[in-house]
């Protein structure tokens, strides 16, 4: 257990660490801007594990009808889960697609929170514990102790204002919202509101506990993935649709649009599944545009 | 994700100041810190009275968050600076607070006492020169970042140092600016005068001799890490431990290396010398008896079992440790054998 906590100091922590001085002498001193820039370097470092992730999200949501029909057509368990399997093999699916990428970037993101900790200090102590992790580079070793102080913020203390976890909380909420797929039954759509909201709210709250640094991270980590997801949807994301809750009752349709009687299973047959098809899908000029888009896509 | 964020939340909170203040000889005792709480010790009986904050009684609640920089005593009083930015006035009689001087940051270094005037440095940056009678500021000056470490007074001087990378002289009536001198980093070590020299170990990892009355440089010396601890100089010879995990030992008018000893750990607390001994504790809590002629171990590591980060006392003959784990150590200098160890917790 030593050398895995060794290894993953020395490979991950201690560089990261190193990284965030070097970051933050180059951005004229501001260990904020240092977070943010860290940010957008690691999300652009595993981007292709994050584009592995939403590709295979993107294929499960598509195959949710068909394993819908599976589960009301066998009820014997094992054959349930052979024909899953089956029909994963089929469609080149690999459950674990949505897991394993997220699982790999589990040790960076840990990493990374350590590397804040250690360099926003917060304690005359913890002064210590960083002159054990910095290179002995006399330009890296006279930046410290860093400045923590950001507009309202003391980067080694929590953000009392609320403004912070509020702007954590409401940006993972729109990331999660946009990944969030399109239910094919009341038991899957409760269970991604569920998510929508426990995932936000639970960040929004440790927030308030842990040092605004770390917030800084996730709201600017969420923030930059909202934008990497708009891109990698092809900037098709219709923006008054998003906050349409999932499951939720459709707003009053207009007199001339009638609600589409059926075809959430056709659509998601037709490869719709991120936000523009999840929300709004009730409406007809929804479901005119989600068509659309669906077609757009089939043809790349 | 959600687990991560369990994992995270249980292992990022927020890390909390713990202390270093020294022990402190007064009469009837010693003063020690335990975290947030300034403790008479009596070593005869072992007892431990509990001095400042007061228990709680009809008066303000005080919580000093945790205590630092090594108080300062003087007939009746003792000075203490606190992590919450007051600097408390305490009478050692009725044990209550006979003033206050509020700052605007954590005071981490200690308080210094000259005449009637009692100096601190805190976190808003500013040197506070107090009149110790009533509290009353005298002066202030204003730094360009935190101060960490306690002045020194000499000679009608002050020198302070910052961790806006300077080492300031100032008049000690008016706080007027004498010289200044900028090393390449935070300097986060309290300065120490001896004669003509002022000695102060910097961020930048070098230890360096200045000149009391210009500032200037007379040597520097070089370590592999920060200095962050109080130098001791006796004997013509400069005593400094390094984050390094070393303690080097150097000329004092030359600045030129006699010899450097290796340690487990990194050295917060400064050095002693204690007859013919210089007893040096690292961060991890092993204490080193080595010749303070030619480095030779003469006993050590011998581990204290905890975290050690306050300055050790000389008292008599014994020294006073006190550990992270609020224990204070009674060791024989001679032999490092543990005379007794007082629970600072246990208060009567």
């Amino acid at each position: 257990m030593d050398i895995i906590i060794y290894l993953f100091n020395v490979l991950l922590v201690e560089p990261m660490t190193n990284a965030l001085v070097v970051l933050t002498k180059l951005l004229f001193g501001n260990f904020a801007l240092a977070i943010i820039a860290f940010t957008i370097i690691i999300r652009a470092a595993t981007w292709p594990l994050t584009r592995t992730q939403l590709k295979a999200s993107r294929a499960m949501s598509t195959l949710q009808p068909k394993i819908q029909e599976i589960q009301k057509k066998y009820k014997d368990p094992k054959r349930r889960s052979e024909e899953t399997m089956k029909l994963y093999r089929e469609a080149g699916v690999n459950p674990a697609g949505c897991l394993l990428p997220m699982l790999i970037q589990f040790p960076i993101w840990i990493g990374l929170y350590q590397s804040i900790r250690f360099t926003l200090g917060g304690t005359p102590e913890s002064l210590i514990d960083l002159s054990q992790r910095l290179y002995p580079w006399s330009y890296i070793r006279n930046a410290a102790p860093l400045e923590n102080t950001f507009l309202w913020l003391d980067l080694g203390q929590p953000d009392t204002s609320l403004i912070l976890p509020i702007l954590v909380g409401a940006s993972m909420w729109v990331q999660q919202r946009m990944i969030t797929p399109q239910g094919t039954d009341e038991r899957q759509q409760s269970m991604n509101k569920m998510m929508l909201w426990m995932m936000p709210l639970m960040f929004a709250w440790f927030s308030m506990t842990v040092p605004s640094g770390l917030a800084l991270y996730w709201a600017a980590t969420s923030i930059v993935g909202i934008f990497m997801q708009y891109f990698y949807m092809g900037r098709k994301l219709d923006w008054r649709t998003l906050f349409t809750l999932p499951g939720a009752q459709p707003a009053p349709p207009a007199p001339q649009k009638e609600r589409a009687p059926s075809g959430e299973g056709e659509e998601a047959e037709e490869g719709e599944e991120l936000v523009g098809a999840a929300v709004g899908a009730s409406s007809g000029k929804s479901k005119r545009r989600k068509k659309r888009r669906g077609r757009r896509r089939g043809k790349r | 994700m959600v687990a991560a964020g369990f994992l995270l939340a249980s292992c990022v909170g927020i890390a909390s100041p713990e202390g270093w203040a020294s022990p402190l000889a007064v009469p009837g005792g010693v003063l020690a810190a335990n975290e947030d709480k300034l403790l008479l010790v009596d070593l005869d009986s072992g007892k431990v009275h509990r001095l400042f904050p007061p228990e709680d009684g009809d008066g303000e609640k005080i919580d000093p968050i945790a205590l630092y920089g090594t108080p300062v005593v003087d007939d009746d009083r003792v000075y203490v600076p606190a992590y919450d930015g007051t600097l408390y006035a305490v009478d050692l009689e009725t044990e209550t607070v006979a003033w206050r001087l509020e700052t605007d940051g954590p005071l981490i270094g200690g308080a210094t006492l000259s005449g009637e005037t009692v100096y601190v440095g805190s976190s808003d940056g500013k040197l506070y020169a107090v009149d110790a009678d009533d509290g009353k500021e005298q002066w202030s000056f204003l730094t360009d970042d935190e101060i960490w470490s306690a002045p020194a007074v000499a000679d009608s001087v002050v020198y302070v140092t910052s961790l806006d990378h300077r080492v300031y002289s100032l008049d000690a009536a008016t706080g007027q600016i004498r010289w200044t001198f900028t090393t390449a980093a935070g300097v986060g070590s309290p300065p120490v005068v001896v004669g003509e020299q002022v000695f102060v170990g910097s961020l930048d990892s070098h230890m360096y001799a200045l000149d009391a009355a210009t500032g200037e440089e007379i040597w520097s010396f070089e370590a592999g890490n920060w200095f962050l601890t109080r130098p001791l100089v006796a004997g013509g010879t400069v005593y400094a431990g390094s984050l390094d995990h070393k303690v080097y030992v150097l000329d004092a008018a030359t600045g030129e290396l006699r010899w450097s000893h290796g340690l487990e750990a990194p050295v917060r607390a400064s050095p002693l010398l204690a007859g013919g001994v210089l007893m040096v504790v690292d961060r991890e809590g092993n204490l080193y008896g080595l010749d303070p002629a030619e480095g030779a171990a003469l006993y050590g590591p011998i581990w204290l079992e905890s975290d050690v980060l306050a300055d050790p006392l000389l008292l008599g003959d014994e020294v006073l440790v006190s550990t992270t784990d609020g224990k204070l150590l009674r060791i024989d200098p001679e032999t490092g054998r543990r005379l007794e160890t007082i629970d600072l917790r246990e208060t009567e």
